[in-house]
């Protein structure tokens, strides 16, 4: 039993090689926790393998496709409904402000829907990052200092707007954005 | 990469629990009353089992030396701390020996050195005590406190330049942080 | 001749005779896994963790030493996380921006049926390895039993004032049109209704005849309020619960 363990221990522990828990390496508490299969992440620091993320006062998960996260949206939206609970709250827009660090919507992509509310891109890791983006439901500002500072965007952020490339001079400067 | 059946993982847990309960029962009693101390190591490897795949590998005794703590704050129905040295010093000696105390050890005055650590805050005593008692380095300690390597790296170098200072000896704190 | 502190502190090491393991030992082993049921404990598959060696000297390379944060205020007083469940890690989870109690936050989805039918379950607000506040159904005990802290008390009477002014100023300037001249004054009298210290109101602009309402937001990080200008939305004078 003793040698057993200890063969078991010791190929376990030669397989392993570099599959540590991702941890933030400064070990800081977190300013944006979202949570990435199974992990709480912190997405101000490291989205790690996330590739699409989703947040807002209600919702903070990443995945690594954006259709996995979609699907998620749309199948929590139905598991709602079935519930019959009406979760949509006044400070958030039905549906949502997509940022894409590449363009023609590819990269990593930030989902945010909370309305009335300069919201910083630094806050998810995405500050300077925005190349493309897709505008839901609600009006969209968007400025390239934090807190709504500096020029505001001229290209069109209204309601159901969208951009494969940002206005001339704007690729990855966007810092923070306002939805209505 | 090689699966593990539940068996394994129990007998590998059942090896982690017989080679740590001894030194994790000796920390919690420098912690708490004799009549917690079971309770409180107890509920230490009950989370050990259910976070067992979350356990570092180069510091388990540090990992649950941090959970012990956590538990001693949660759980302890009779209140006192006992971390004070003379306490746990104290209660494992012989009379015999705790009249060491009054007198010297190798050419040295104990009683300076109690007393300097009196001054000390209860903070600063338990990072000299897992320094002295447990051998510990840095990157143990933050783990077992939880803060940051970078943190305890300077807790160690303060406190022991306080020490001997509060000795009358600034030299023998200069010790690299 | 002087000594090292340290080595006499050594020298008078108790823990030897502290530490030793008891006859009972066996039976607390067979308690422990007999206690904790199959599925609380961690699958391999779901979490990408370090098995415990034998204890001995296995030197696997790249494995970093895992902190464990014991801190107990978060860094974002607004965030917390709900889970669906007391496990580590959780079949599912919320995160909330709290008004006041995180508890009561997370209680409100139990109640209303997001996260499960039925009545809800006692909960408790533990902090977790990463700092975040998470509450969890469970007991008092449920935090460490997890390898969580237990939250203590309730936010700081500080980040419950920030968390009530965020939502405040938010609401105050997002369901109606406040006009440029107003909306300074309007944000630091905010600050200093709510008694903030050290905190900054500035105009970020943008203020025109057709954004002629006032936009805010509101970084506890930094501590700055920020009001700029901003069209007319269908939300103003909206009406709040």
């Amino acid at each position: 039993m003793r040698i057993r363990v200890a063969i078991v221990a010791t190929v376990i522990a030669a397989s392993i090689g570099l599959a540590a828990p991702s941890v933030n390496a400064a070990h800081e508490r977190m300013v944006s926790p979202a949570w990435f299969e199974g992990e709480l992440i912190d997405l101000s620091h490291d989205w790690g393998k996330a590739t699409a993320c989703n947040v807002s006062a209600e919702e903070s998960r990443c995945f690594r496709t954006e259709a996995e996260m979609d699907d998620d949206i749309a199948q929590r939206q139905r598991t709602v409904q079935d519930r019959g609970v009406i979760v949509a709250s006044l400070s958030t827009c039905a549906s949502s402000l997509k940022l894409y660090n590449g363009t023609s919507y590819t990269g990593t992509v930030l989902n945010l829907s909370t309305r009335f509310s300069y919201i910083n891109l630094s806050t998810y890791g995405f500050d300077n990052l925005a190349s493309s983006y897709k505008v839901g439901a609600c009006d969209v500002d968007m400025f390239a200092g934090a807190g709504g500072a500096g020029c505001l965007y001229p290209g069109d952020t209204s309601a159901n707007s969208h951009a494969v490339a940002m206005s001339s001079g704007w690729n990855n400067v966007v810092s923070s954005v306002y939805i209505y | 990469m090689t699966s593990v059946t539940a068996d394994d993982r129990t007998s590998l847990f059942g090896v982690l629990f017989r080679e740590f309960v001894p030194a994790v029962r000796g920390f919690v009693r420098t912690l708490v009353a004799e009549s917690d101390v079971d309770s409180v190591v107890q509920a230490t490897f009950e989370t050990a089992w259910i976070r067992f795949d979350s356990i570092p590998l180069l510091s388990q005794r540090a990992w649950l030396f941090g959970v012990a703590r956590n538990h001693v704050r949660n759980h302890v129905r009779s209140g006192r701390r006992r971390v004070l040295l003379v306490d746990a010093i104290g209660v494992s000696l012989s009379g015999e020996e705790a009249s060491m105390f009054a007198g010297e050890l190798d050419g040295v005055e104990i009683a300076p050195l109690l007393a300097a650590l009196n001054q000390m805050t209860n903070d600063e005593r338990e990072l000299i005590q897992l320094l002295a008692w447990y051998e510990m380095e840095p990157s143990e300690i933050a783990v077992v406190l939880g803060i940051s390597q970078n943190t305890a790296r300077v807790r160690v170098h303060r406190a022991r330049k306080k020490l001997s200072a509060l000795m009358g000896d600034e030299s023998l704190g200069e010790v690299a942080p | 001749m002087s000594r090292d502190p340290l080595e006499i502190l050594a020298s008078l090491n108790p823990v030897a005779r502290l530490a030793e393991s008891l006859s009972s030992d066996d039976a607390m082993l067979a308690t422990i896994i007999a206690s904790v049921p199959p599925t609380t404990v961690l699958s391999r598959r779901r979490r990408r963790g370090v098995w415990a060696a034998l204890g001995t000297t296995v030197v696997v390379l790249g494995v970093a030493a895992f902190a464990i944060l014991r801190q107990e205020s978060p860094a974002n007083p607004t965030r917390i996380v709900c889970f669906t469940d007391a496990s580590v890690p959780p079949s599912g989870m919320h995160a909330l921006d709290v008004s006041n109690d995180p508890v009561e936050a997370c209680g409100v989805l139990w109640s209303n049926g997001v996260i499960a039918s039925g009545e809800p379950p006692a909960l408790t607000a533990c902090v977790t390895n990463e700092g975040t506040i998470a509450v969890i159904p469970g007991d008092q005990q449920v935090c460490a039993q997890l390898g969580f802290a237990n939250w203590v008390g309730a936010f700081s009477d500080d980040e419950r004032r920030i968390v009530e002014f965020q939502t405040a100023v938010t609401e105050w300037f997002g369901t109606q049109c406040v006009p440029q001249g107003d909306a300074l004054p309007q944000a630091e009298q905010f600050v200093a209704d709510f008694d903030l210290d050290g905190w900054t109101v500035t105009d970020s602009g943008h203020w025109g005849v057709d954004r002629p309402c006032a936009a805010s937001g509101v970084d506890p990080v930094t501590k700055t309020v920020n009001v700029g200008g901003r069209r007319r939305s269908a939300a103003d004078n909206t009406p709040t619960t």
